[in-house]
């Protein structure tokens, strides 16, 4: 998007504290259909969408949730400079509802920048629950500006926020630019004087809240005890069932690709010279069906993951291990961060710009990689079902999610010397709330587009590149040691016969630097077989438990893909520390490799 | 851990579970006490411990509507008085009036509180 287009038409701006509904709201408004965007002058990346508003195509912004426009925080700089820079038709303040005791001074802040505010109520089904009352139209009055009570959740009051929006764009009073923000904006004392009589007059508390239900759930989640078996069990039995779940799902899609393959396609093109053929279907058919294959797994994943993430409980993991993540110097925003890693790792990576001491985010960068992502999923889900029993498959899959955990520890705990801060931790903690079934579908569907979207570019570039070098020269058998592949494979053999890779997981972990999606397309291009469990069978022949565990184990730790280096080196704008966290996990997976490898040959001969 | 009477000024890491206090004084450098005050956690607010995580961890503290997490060590930073005391108003008042700001948190020692020991 140039700038110059996005100065034509309305622009629109959503703005809110953490944990109002926010997103759920964006979603509600443009259908999903939003996309990354670049804006002028901001180093980063924000989330926008195109939409018709009065009859105008219009852009509306979601901009990253902030609690207060004086601070001092990434996300808090980055709101004010993207309200100095780019020019605004409406700012829609987003509030939750039950929390509007201290969310009011946000639309008083964004007011006297001068800014066209509209205030959209959100969460009012739920402050009703809690036993709060509040009188939107004597707040617009005082106010000054349009509040509109909505859901956005269960889609209440939308219509007349839409066509208050609507209004505002058609009444066309121009974009407004606000200069020098800090300038403008009150302090607490002017703030309080201004908000205690609003508060006052249009809502009314009630003695104590009335969620009994949270109250239940925390005395048992937060306990002092119980909390963290309770936590891991949870994580445990989430991982079992998707496993339970996807891996039939898995299997059976991925025989029923290699049918199509062999049944359909390879008839359609019986005419063509061997080479393409060859080309089209070992490689690139192959390479991204056995991808493509995990895609339910991975949606089942996501699904899990969003009602984790949206019930409230993440900010409880923080809770409950803030003691253990303080003694290793971080939080527990970066055991929450990591949590978030186990989609990907680069939405966890930007996630560290809440935090405002750069030691902490360094440090929270070095180990969030060490998150088993969901790329690295499908690698582990393959390798576990193709040389473990269906009983210890789970089982497997767990251990490595402990590796990934204890990777993290040891990391911190070597580090936090060099990475020390003493940034106050102060995080809140929702009332827990269950995603409506459309909220939780949608978002599994959006996330699994995106990772089939971001991963398909790598692995199309990944499994022609592999399939070429594996077939190159010509003249030599495919896959043989005379290819340059099994050239390659044979010169790192001094290196990583040690830890049980064989030359042909060689090639496959050399082209994983570039993402890890390529590591399961490359196998099935390099054993020429995309129906999973044939190419399980023939990896099986080759390689044993203890090195498919190997390999597991340097896959999980070696640096995860190019986009996490690109995202570390653009968020800690310095070089070195990228060229640290690289060498690091591939030191520290290359010990860890040779310390199981070495120790399982002698144990189980 | 300090003795809880009410009328008592102590800091917040040491307030029992269950037992509202008002807040007399935050300490620390302004940006800590803007994020402070944008969770409802400035002087005059009542706030209650509900509960002490394991492992010397964080407390869960309730302020107005809100509910969050907060570390003992940040804790020691604020100075409350337990509710029910007529010398809250006045001790406050008093905080507001002209004591001293005290300096940035840099070194990573804790800010001593401003109105004498508990």
């Amino acid at each position: 998007m140039s700038p110059a287009s996005v100065a034509l038409r309305p622009c629109v701006a959503l703005l809110g504290m953490p944990n109002t509904g926010k997103s759920t709201y964006f979603t509600r408004l443009t259908g999903a259909h939003a996309q990354i965007g670049n804006w002028p002058g901001l180093t980063v990346d924000l989330m926008q969408a195109q939409l018709e508003l009065a009859g105008l195509p219009s852009l509306l912004v979601d901009l990253p949730g902030i609690y207060d426009l004086r601070g001092y925080s990434e996300d808090e700089r980055l709101v004010r400079d993207f309200l100095e820079r780019t020019p605004l038709d409406l700012v829609l303040i987003i509030l939750n509802a039950s929390q509007i005791d201290r969310q009011l001074q946000l639309v008083i802040q964004a007011r006297s920048l001068g800014l066209p505010v509209l205030v959209l109520l959100n969460m009012c089904d739920e402050a009703r629950r809690f036993g709060l009352t509040i009188d939107h139209n004597l707040l617009a009055e005082g106010l000054g500006v349009p509040v509109l009570p909505i859901s956005a959740k269960y889609g209440t009051g939308l219509e007349a926020a839409r066509a208050a929006i609507d209004g505002r764009i058609a009444a066309g009073h121009g974009p407004v630019r606000c200069n020098d923000p800090s300038a403008a904006l009150l302090d607490d004392g002017a703030l309080e004087a201004v908000i205690a009589p609003l508060l006052a007059a249009a809502v009314q508390l009630p003695e104590r809240l009335r969620d009994r239900t949270t109250r239940r759930l925390d005395a048992v989640v937060l306990h002092p005890l119980l909390g963290l078996p309770v936590f891991f069990a949870t994580m445990f039995l989430m991982f079992q069932g998707i496993y339970a779940l996807g891996v039939p799902l898995q299997s059976r899609l991925g025989s029923l690709l290699a049918t199509i393959g062999t049944e359909l396609l390879r008839p359609l093109l019986s005419g063509w010279p061997p080479f393409l053929t060859g080309f089209l279907m070992d490689g690139l058919y192959q390479g991204i069906g056995t991808v493509a294959a995990f895609l339910p797994v991975i949606f089942l994943f996501f699904l899990a993951m969003g009602i984790v993430e949206d019930s409230g409980y993440l900010s409880r993991a923080a809770f409950l291990m803030d003691g253990l993540m303080e003694r290793l110097g971080l939080d527990g925003r970066s055991f929450v961060l990591s949590l978030m890693g186990f989609g990907c790792n680069v939405p966890a990576l930007l996630g560290t710009r809440v935090m405002r001491s750069s030691q902490l985010r360094l440090l929270s960068m070095l180990v969030i990689p060490f998150s088993l992502c969901s790329a690295r999923l499908n690698v582990f889900l393959f390798m576990s079902a193709a040389l473990f029993a269906p009983s210890q498959g789970a089982t497997v899959i767990f251990s490595l999610y402990l590796m990934s955990f204890a990777a993290m520890i040891l990391t911190a705990a070597l580090f936090k010397g060099s990475y020390s801060s003493n940034e106050p931790l102060i995080l809140e903690l929702p009332p827990y709330r269950f995603p409506t079934l459309r909220q939780m579908l949608n978002r599994a569907w959006c996330e699994v587009r995106h990772f089939w979207f971001w991963s398909r570019r790598f692995i199309i570039f990944g499994v022609v590149a592999i399939w070429l070098m594996n077939n190159l020269p010509l003249g030599v058998p495919p896959a043989s040691a005379g290819t340059l592949s099994g050239m390659l494979g044979q010169a790192l053999q001094p290196l990583l016969a040690p830890i049980g890779i064989n030359p042909k997981l060689t090639v496959a972990l050399l082209f994983g630097f570039i993402a890890k999606e390529i590591v399961l397309g490359g196998l099935a291009v390099i054993y020429t077989q995309a129906d999973p469990i044939r190419l399980g069978h023939a990896l099986s022949q080759e390689i044993d438990w203890k090195q498919a565990y190997s390999f597991m184990l340097f896959t999980l730790l070696y640096t995860p893909c190019l986009s996490t280096v690109a995202v570390i080196r653009s968020e800690s704008k310095r070089w070195g520390f990228t060229a640290l966290t690289v060498v690091w996990s591939l030191v520290l997976a290359w010990i860890a490799s040779l310390v199981f490898y070495q120790g399982a040959k002698l144990l189980f001969p | 851990m300090a003795l809880s009477q009410a009328g008592h000024a102590l800091s917040l890491a040491h307030l029992g579970v269950g037992r509202p206090g008002t807040i007399l004084s935050v300490a620390g450098d302004s940006g800590l006490l803007q994020r402070l005050s944008a969770l409802g956690i400035c002087e005059g607010k009542t706030v209650s411990v509900l509960r002490r995580a394991w492992w010397s961890g964080p407390l869960h503290l309730r302020v107005g509507m809100t509910e969050l997490m907060l570390r003992r060590r940040d804790a020691q930073r604020i100075r409350i008085q337990l509710c029910g005391h007529p010398a809250v108003v006045a001790e406050s008042n008093r905080s507001a009036a002209g004591l001293p700001e005290p300096a940035p948190h840099e070194s990573g020692t804790l800010q001593q509180p401003c109105q004498g020991a508990a």
